[in-house]
């Protein structure tokens, strides 16, 4: 029978009661009814995820309850200023649910063999190259694509098919600086190379692939017009975090027409200095459990998808902070999990996936040694 | 594999050593910012050049200009206020 | 819907100003401490579990000074077979690379071996290299890898599926092994282990080295293979050597003890002190 941590029960209890109150408060002021659902609506169905039995969804709970936390989070930022948007938010959450099923699915399915290997990196390409063929895009696909380019880069490692690896990850690289999104291309290139580095155990491929990236960046970087640093903001992030308070602030903001893009610093503005590290040192500690989970594993395919998943939710989050904070020239990426933007928030879901899909499969292999150790006896 | 779990451990620990390191960054910048320097000031600028009270004094127009219909040419453009004041004046500002 | 005063709400929310944070603090910390329970409870489970993550283990028949006969080592699912510390089996003999092979197992056919370029093994006597073999070669239950100086013998988990497939001499070709107190010189073309290899699907379970009285097609079962009867005869490997209870103790077992206490006269069976980390710990 499997051990339960009884830790996992207070973290629900913690919940429960956090999101009851950051709902019931606004609530109480204005007699929404929306508020009043959302306050029994978003801790009960954190708890329902949270406290499901394993045989019917088999999620990582650490990793999950961080990224319903931080999904938490990007609602409350917008609670006082507009019930609409919270429950967008609230919904679009809801979705992502879906694909971090999808993803545990992979896992659990997925075998590495040159056929499926070759499909997600051409599905991985297609989605990165679909800004190009659609010009009018409002949205952007990359994080998605990035996620299943490495996820072929994996499989290919773990067949130890090195040149096909090498290749389509300087196909995603070329796809993304053609389309000039520098930000995401620095990441893929930098987790690219780090899944190398780590699964193809040889330091000359490793080399080669960080030598390759660093030189189509280069390139690109001698063409004329192609980099173009971005645009300083007024107010700069510095100057809102210096007038943000280490608490929420005494006086409640009032609603206003405009909703602020960054739902991260908007949650700063609402709720204090304090409630921001915490979101970064939770996600912190997910990156913690993902790497926990590599080393868990069985399968050097198992943990580069989990090592994937680390990389492209923390170099993420390292961008995000670095460029609002003017120590990289570019434009910053989304906070994983506080975004309001569907794609990518779908995309961090799936990356959860994966870390679920990988901890169920270090879960099966532990039942199966005691199944095989019982039968000995 | 025992080698793919030592290169997890290190990636790992070089991305928290990031983040880390970044929010203290971001921390000293917003707390502790650096203090503006202001450029050191040069000697003339430090001591008013004050006229020579022995030399003969130039006559003045009839009509003494403004700073903004006649602009100091780069010559006759003093960095003290002191020059362009009346010797009359001169007595007023320091109190004679 | 009920709608608080002002006053009221201006004190809850004066008092959620500092809950708020509190609160927010206590989930990292609690979060932290599930993530550090949950790997404890791993833990716990896998020290329960001494075989956890194994296939089984590579005996020793004859290695080098530095590595001694009847020392075992646990076989994990995947890894690097070289004469490095950083490799999964450390095999510090002469004519071993620093990273000779790639192994992992594949359910339903056995340990995949693959040599790296520019490395030999023989399997059963059979030279195999990246360029005789395209695809990986599977190495079964009883059948003996020959890397470098270095002669290890390859013992599945009898519950593992795989174990069907296997390698079956014909009688008057057995070897006759000289134990490992002489000295072994690799010759693939006059070696004593160089015998035909029999297709892999029509191998019994049993391999030459069990005694004579078990039948070569007896699958043994796991009962068979956690009693006390020597699986393989001590006199083949090692004939100065008498019977021990060690030997008769079950390699094939996934507990299987890691220090003998043997007498002096038996033959002691050491696990590999190379073995840095244990999977999933």
């Amino acid at each position: 029978m499997r051990k339960h941590s009884s830790f996992r029960f207070r973290v629900c209890a913690l919940l429960l009661v956090f999101y009851a109150c950051v709902f019931l408060l606004p609530a109480c002021r204005g007699g929404d009814p929306v508020l009043y659902m959302l306050s029994a609506a978003v801790p009960g169905s954190m708890l329902l995820l949270l406290l499901l039995p394993s045989g019917l969804f088999a999620p990582d709970r650490p990793s999950l309850a961080v990224a319903l936390v931080l999904c938490g989070f990007s609602m409350m930022a917008t609670v006082y200023l507009s019930v609409d948007e919270t429950v967008s938010q609230g919904i679009r959450c809801a979705a992502g649910l879906f694909f971090l099923a999808l993803g545990a699915i992979l896992v659990r399915s997925f075998r590495p063999s040159v056929p499926t290997a070759g499909l997600a990196g051409l599905f991985g390409l297609g989605l990165l190259s679909l800004s190009l063929f659609i010009s009018d895009l409002s949205f952007s696909l990359s994080d998605g694509g990035m996620a299943l380019l490495l996820l072929a880069v994996s499989a290919f490692l773990a067949l130890r098919l090195r040149l096909p690896a090498l290749l389509i990850g300087l196909g995603g690289i070329l796809l993304l600086l053609f389309q000039k999104e520098s930000g995401s291309a620095a990441i893929l290139a930098v987790s690219y190379a780090a899944v190398f580095w780590a699964a193809s155990d040889s330091i000359l491929w490793s080399g080669f692939s960080l030598a390759a990236a660093g030189g189509l960046f280069a390139v690109f970087l001698m063409l004329p017009g192609w980099f173009v640093p971005k645009e300083p903001e007024i107010p700069s992030v510095l100057s809102r975090l210096s007038s943000m308070p280490l608490l929420p602030p005494e006086t409640v903001p009032e609603a206003s027409g405009v909703i602020p893009p960054d739902l991260f610093f908007l949650l700063g503005e609402q709720y204090g200095i304090i409630i921001l590290l915490c979101a970064v040192l939770l996600l912190m500690l997910l990156l913690i459990r993902g790497a926990s989970l590599a080393l868990h594993t069985r399968k050097s395919f198992h943990a580069s998808l989990s090592l994937v998943a680390v990389l492209l939710l923390g170099l993420r989050a390292f961008a995000f902070l670095a460029c609002s904070a003017d120590l990289l020239p570019l434009s910053a990426p989304a906070f994983p999990f506080m975004t309001s933007s569907m794609p990518d928030l779908f995309a961090h879901f799936f990356l959860l996936g994966l870390l679920s899909g990988v901890s169920a499969r270090n879960e099966a292999d532990l039942e199966e040694d005691a199944r095989l150790a019982m039968l000995a006896r | 594999m025992k080698t793919m779990r030592y290169r997890i451990r290190v990636l790992t620990l070089a991305l928290v050593c990031g983040l880390l390191a970044v929010i203290l960054w971001t921390g000293k910048s917003v707390w502790f910012p650096a203090p503006e320097t202001s450029p050191i000031p040069s000697a003339e600028s430090l001591s008013p050049v004050l006229p020579d009270p022995w030399a003969e004094p130039t006559p003045f127009p009839s009509s003494s200009p403004s700073a903004e219909e006649t602009p100091l040419s780069a010559e006759t453009a003093t960095p003290s206020a002191v020059e362009n004041q009346p010797p009359e004046a001169l007595f007023d500002t320091f109190g004679l | 819907m009920p709608v608080a005063s002002a006053d009221v709400w201006k004190v809850l929310y004066t008092v959620s100003r500092y809950l708020f944070p509190v609160l927010a603090v206590s989930l990292v910390f609690l979060v932290l401490f599930f993530i550090l329970s949950e790997s404890r409870i791993r833990r716990e489970k896998v020290h329960n579990l001494p075989g956890s993550g194994t296939v089984g283990e590579l005996i020793v028949l004859s290695g080098s000074r530095e590595l001694d006969a009847n020392t075992w080592f646990p076989v994990p699912r995947e890894g690097v077979l070289g004469s490095v510390r950083s490799c999964d089996l450390v095999i510090p003999c002469p004519g071993v690379h620093t990273k000779h092979l790639d192994f992992s197992w594949e359910d339903g056919t056995g340990l995949l071996i693959r040599p790296r370029t520019g490395c030999e093994v023989q399997i059963n006597g059979v030279p195999v290299t990246c360029r005789t073999h395209a695809a990986d070669v599977p190495l079964t239950h009883g059948a003996v890898l020959q890397v470098g100086s270095a002669l290890l013998r390859l013992h599945l988990f009898a519950a593992l599926d795989s174990t069907v497939s296997s390698f079956r001499p014909l009688p008057e070709e057995r070897p006759s092994f000289p134990g490992p107190s002489a000295a072994f010189v690799p010759d693939s073309a006059q070696s004593q282990y160089a015998v035909p290899p029999v297709p892999y699907d029509q191998a019994p379970v049993v391999s030459e080295f069990m005694t004579p009285s078990v039948p070569y097609d007896h699958v043994p079962t796991v009962s068979e293979c956690t009693q006390s009867e020597p699986l393989l005869d001590p006199s083949a490997i090692a004939p100065e050597s008498s019977v021990s209870d060690q030997n008769a103790a079950p390699p094939l077992s996934q507990d299987s003890a890691a220090s003998p206490e043997a007498s002096p006269a038996t033959v002691r069976r050491r696990r590999s002190n190379r073995w840095k980390e244990d999977l999933g710990e």
